[in-house]
């Protein structure tokens, strides 16, 4: 029997929903500051415009709901996924009244991508935008990718058992520390940290490019924060392929790997534990995996020749693949040169998009763990049908500890793993049902899942809206890793069915 | 006889020459869409290619933008950089060029970029600044966002004072 939610549970729900919005109307401050220092005066109204609607509905919603109860599990679920839902209309705001948008739709729609950190982009005249704007679109990638729901916890939300249930459903089940708001807040610094080093290192590239201070202080705020939060928005229509310059994809390289590694790996390393990188079965699993697609990808380009020489090769090829692994998206292609990879250039670059990176990194895809994990499974079982009856195989891994590989751990990842690829079949169907090829819509779908970002040219302001808000669950879901959304939805029928 | 033969051989030679010149004088006008949908069609071949400078000159490159993409263009260290004046940025309209140079879809000496190797730069219109007006529907929304935040507040510590 299904059990109707209560006022209180619903009241719970609403009141640190509410919270949630007044916390990402707050970072709506920075692109207004960044408008008014530029003396980009519409740019500021806008965002002066949606700061003040975040204000009201997060206030509204906390006079009306206020309770002292706890969070329940499903309740945490609910206002992570809820929560997530209306700050993507809300980030859409001020994107729309840019006037780069040709609906609310396309605004709402780079607004999930960017908190979600994917990086399709359906904004049209990109090289006009505005730096206000441009500021607001790459710092919607850094909140998405740190967590919407880790800026409450390290701001607004005081330690409490529901705490740890909001982290849980922003799809990171680690606590790096003890507690959950410490883990929120390490998550923060380290970020900021990186950001420094980040804009240190890139401004000084960009400025030796010939850039001016200003746009070279710009840009490397943006390229950073796409980059290390495996988002993929760049302030510029052709990506990083505007720059022309090798010293620039090798630094985003470098930025896009340490994104896509766990937030406990930097916690080793930043508590002197270096040899963690030595040992653990995620760092191994990404080796072994661009490994394995580097070598599928050279083998297409060995039949197609796409490319005449080893440095092309590499600024091309692997640029993507890292890219496409870690999630994030930046292109130093345009998306129809990816007819001249072949069908496996292309199904390589799939298969990394659909992998991902690290668990309670910023990056999306099924994850490293979860692949590594499934063919630890895969091997345990091989070794117990041949080993002989009664026997038992223990099977171990090394994540931060070691490990024993339970049949709770295995059912736990192969449920997530299938789902992944459930949704990844789902949108592909999708995009074969509005016209598109078996290969394009399964690049697309998967990048649009695995929150990565590469387009093979269907993400147009001009593609069907069937399948812009197909591409907007997809990015929903996979950057929430599902559950909590299944709890929406759950919650959802509870309210209406439930006795 | 052989006069004639001459005559035929050099009025074929003059024929191939002004062919040939034809051919570079008049390179295919190109747009960004012809480049990325038939790519191997322009693949080493004189182009002309126009459209507006935007974002910034860097390290030899600019990137012009027509109605579909914009496109890498390799100046390099010569003085065709020195005819722009206006780079499109959100305060600006660029200037218009017209590039004449060889197209190359992956380019062996960039990386492989698909980019255009400039011959020849010229400057079709020069741009100007944008003016961007204060949308005055703008500032009444936020005025009235404003006053009604301060309300809810005020109403909030009205509340919150009562049930305490």
């Amino acid at each position: 029997m299904l059990i109707k939610p209560s006022n209180e549970d619903l009241k719970v729900i609403g009141f640190n929903i509410g919270r949630i919005i007044i916390a990402f109307g707050l970072t709506m401050l920075i692109p207004l500051l960044t408008g008014l220092f530029l003396l980009e005066w519409n740019a500021a109204l806008d965002f002066g415009i949606a700061f003040f609607i975040c204000l009201l509905i997060g206030e509204l919603l906390i006079i009306s709901c206020k309770t002292n109860k706890e969070l329940s599990w499903v309740g945490g679920l609910v206002v992570t996924s809820t929560s997530w839902l209306i700050i993507m209309f809300l980030g859409a705001i001020p994107l729309f009244y840019s006037g780069h948008y040709l609906s609310f739709l396309d605004a709402c729609f780079d607004s999930m991508s960017g908190i979600a950190t994917t990086g399709l982009a359906l904004i049209q005249n990109l090289d006009h935008l505005s730096n206000a704007h441009n500021m607001w679109r790459h710092l919607i990638m850094f909140i998405g990718g740190q967590g919407i729901i880790v800026i409450g916890l390290t701001f607004l939300i005081r330690g409490s058992a529901g705490a740890y249930r909001l982290y849980v459903g922003e799809a990171r089940e680690e606590k790096i520390l003890p507690n959950v708001i410490q883990t929120a807040r390490f998550i923060w610094s380290i970020s900021f940290i990186y950001l420094f080093i980040g804009i240190l290192v890139l401004s000084i590239l960009f400025s030796q490019l010939g850039m001016s201070i200003i746009r070279s202080l710009l840009h490397s705020v943006w390229i950073f924060m796409a980059a290390y939060d495996t988002g993929g928005f760049a302030p510029q229509s052709q990506s990083i392929l505007y720059y022309h310059s090798f010293l620039v994809e090798l630094v985003t390289i470098a930025f896009m790997i340490l994104g896509t590694l766990n937030f406990s790996l930097h916690f080793a390393l930043w508590s002197g534990r270096a040899k963690e990188f030595k040992k653990n079965i995620e760092i191994h699993t990404l080796i072994g995996s661009v490994s394995f697609i580097s070598i599928l990808t050279l083998i297409s380009f060995a039949k197609f020749i796409p490319y005449s020489n080893l440095v092309s090769i590499l600024r091309k090829g692997f640029y993507q693949i890292i890219s496409a692994h870690s999630g994030t998206g930046y292109m130093t292609v345009y998306p129809s040169q990816f007819r001249d990879w072949g069908s496996l250039g292309i199904f390589a670059l799939i298969l990394a998009m659909g992998f991902g990176g690290s668990a309670c990194s910023t990056a999306g895809g099924i994850k490293l763990l979860r692949i590594a994990l499934s063919f630890k499974a895969l091997k345990q079982n091989i070794r117990s049908i041949l080993s002989p009856g009664g026997a038992i195989i223990v099977e171990k891994f090394h994540h931060i500890k070691d490990v024993v590989l339970s049949d709770k751990i295995i059912r736990s990842t192969l449920v997530i793993t299938l789902i992944y690829i459930i949704a990844y079949f789902a949108g592909t169907a999708i995009g074969i049902y509005y016209g598109y090829p078996i290969e394009s819509a399964a690049f697309e779908a998967v990048s649009a899942c695995a929150n990565v970002g590469l387009s093979i040219g269907i993400t147009s302001p001009q593609m069907p809206s069937g399948l812009k808000v197909t591409y907007i669950i997809l990015m929903w879901l996979g950057r929430l890793e599902f559950m909590s959304i299944f709890a929406l939805i759950g919650f959802s029928i509870a309210l209406l069915r439930g006795k | 006889m052989e006069s004639t033969q001459v005559k035929l051989a050099l009025m074929l030679l003059c024929t191939c020459a002004l062919m040939l010149l034809s051919t570079t004088a008049n390179a295919a006008q190109v747009t960004s869409n012809d480049l990325l949908t038939n790519p191997d069609l322009y693949n080493g071949k004189t182009i002309t290619y126009e459209g507006e400078v935007v974002g910034d000159i860097i390290d030899g490159w600019i990137n012009v933008k027509d109605d579909n993409a914009a496109i890498g263009i390799y100046v390099g260290s010569n003085k065709l950089i020195d005819e722009i004046t206006y780079l499109g940025n959100y305060k600006t309209i660029g200037d218009i060029v017209q590039i004449t140079g060889k197209f190359y879809k992956a380019d062996p000496l960039h990386g492989g970029d698909l980019d255009i190797r400039a011959k020849k730069l010229e400057v079709v219109k020069i741009g100007t600044p944008i003016k961007h007006t204060i949308d005055k529907s703008k500032v009444t929304s936020l005025l009235m966002l404003f006053g009604i935040t301060i309300f809810l507040y005020i109403l909030k510590s009205i509340i919150y004072k009562k049930r305490s």
